[in-house]
Order: structure tokens, then sequence, then C-alpha cells
């Protein structure tokens, strides 16, 4: 009885995962990756949004100084993927400099698909600030 | 299921001014490389993302419905300076196409 209890428990948090899609929230930290530009903030913005969007996420928030994307979950044959919400904070140094910080958060479930994006949304960003 | 095995992004940003949509069945000409020989106006950038797992991948002309209603609702008349990337994570093969939209100027 306390057996089945406890697989009725699981199946109870898994489908509960499953349904509210189990994002977690991007949390800025010293850890995150960390990178000065010599652009203006407006065009950082800009820019942390075409490199989100290129990379398959929806934007979630898209603030003058921080950007927040969340990629869709797939199911896959053997390994899925999506699941992964990115922040990008942007903190103007002075007018034609800006500090970016990027965080990739994962979920607990489909975690073995997910992958960090930081590398790519800056070199994304460099891309479209050309 | 609250997910699936494909997923679809698009969406148009404005470049100039904000010029009325396109009808639903207005044709869109697509400039793969080269450009009108008519004068135009670059009015939207847009972006389209494929995304579908087990292997499969997508190509342009899975991503062209998209793009034409996109450069619709955008006002455009063609879609200019195509640009496709292709990669993949694990099985899932992501397919991404951005395109100008440009406006014939009369």
């Amino acid at each position: 009885m306390k057996q089945f209890f406890s697989f009725f428990m699981v199946l109870v948090f898994m489908s509960a995962s499953l349904i509210s899609g189990c994002a977690s929230t991007p949390q800025q930290s010293e850890e995150n990756y960390n990178e000065v530009l010599y652009e203006t903030v407006e065009d950082a913005q800009a820019a942390a949004v075409d490199a989100l969007t290129v990379l398959g996420f929806e934007i979630k928030k898209s603030e003058a100084t921080y950007v927040e994307g969340y990629r869709p979950r797939k199911i896959g044959l053997f390994v899925g993927s999506g699941g992964e919400s990115v922040g990008v904070w942007l903190e103007p140094i002075d007018e034609k400099k800006v500090d970016v910080k990027i965080t990739t958060a994962k979920s607990v479930v489909g975690i073995v698909g997910q992958k960090s994006w930081d590398d790519e949304i800056i070199a994304e960003m460099k891309k479209a600030l050309m | 299921m609250i997910t699936a095995c494909s997923t679809t992004q698009s969406r148009y940003v404005p470049l100039a001014g904000d010029p009325s949509p396109r009808s639903e069945d207005h044709p869109i000409e697509i400039f793969h490389e080269s450009l009108p020989q008519r004068p135009f106006e670059r009015i939207s950038r847009i972006d389209v993302h494929l995304e579908k797992t087990h292997f499969i991948s997508s190509d342009f002309a899975d991503a062209l419905p998209k793009l034409e209603k996109e450069a619709r609702l955008s006002g455009a008349d063609a879609l200019i300076e195509i640009k496709e990337r292709k990669s993949s994570v694990g099985e899932t093969k992501i397919y991404h196409v951005t395109a100008t939209g440009i406006r014939f100027i009369e």
C-alpha cells in the first residue's frame, strides 16, 4: 500500500510538471555568462531579441534591459528537446557600452535533451550588431 | 499532450513606417539571389523557425507558407535577402529562415 502511494505521488508530480511545462526561471548570478559589448543598450536589446528568435525561443519578456525566452518542448524518438528558459540582462556602462549577462535555466523534465544556449546567444547578438 | 514532435514560430518586425497588411490572397514574389528591377522599399524583417524531432529535416518549401503569411501581414509584396540556416540538437533538426519584406514603389 505504501509503495503504491509513493508510485501514485510520483505520477502526480510528473503529470503536474508536464502540464505546467515545468519551465525554470533564469536567475541572475555571478556565474552567468558575461561580456561587454560596445553598443547602445537599445541596439543590444534589439540584438538580444533577434538572437533569441533565430535560435527558436519564444520571447516571454522584452524589457529595456532584460529579455527572456523559452524554447518550446518537443517529444523525440529517443531524446526530445526544448524546455530551456534564458535570461539576457543588459546593464549600460556608458552611452556606447553595455554589460551583457546571459543564463540558461534547464527544467527537470526532459533535461537530457536540453543544453546551455549562452554561447550561441552572444554569437547571434554579435552577428545582429554587425 | 502539451508537447509535440514539431514546432513552428514566425514573426515580422517593421523596418519602415507602418504599411497596411496585404490581403490573404496577395501574391508574394520570392527573389532568392537577385533583386527586383522595379524600385522598392525595405519594410520588414521576417523570421520563420521550424524544429522537428525524429531526425526529420525541414526546408524552404516547409517555411514558405509562413513566410508568405508574415510578408502579407507586414504589407510586403516580395521577399529578398533570404538567409537559411540549419542546425540540430540531438535528434531535433532545426531550420531557420530570415528574409527582408519589400514593397514596390508605384
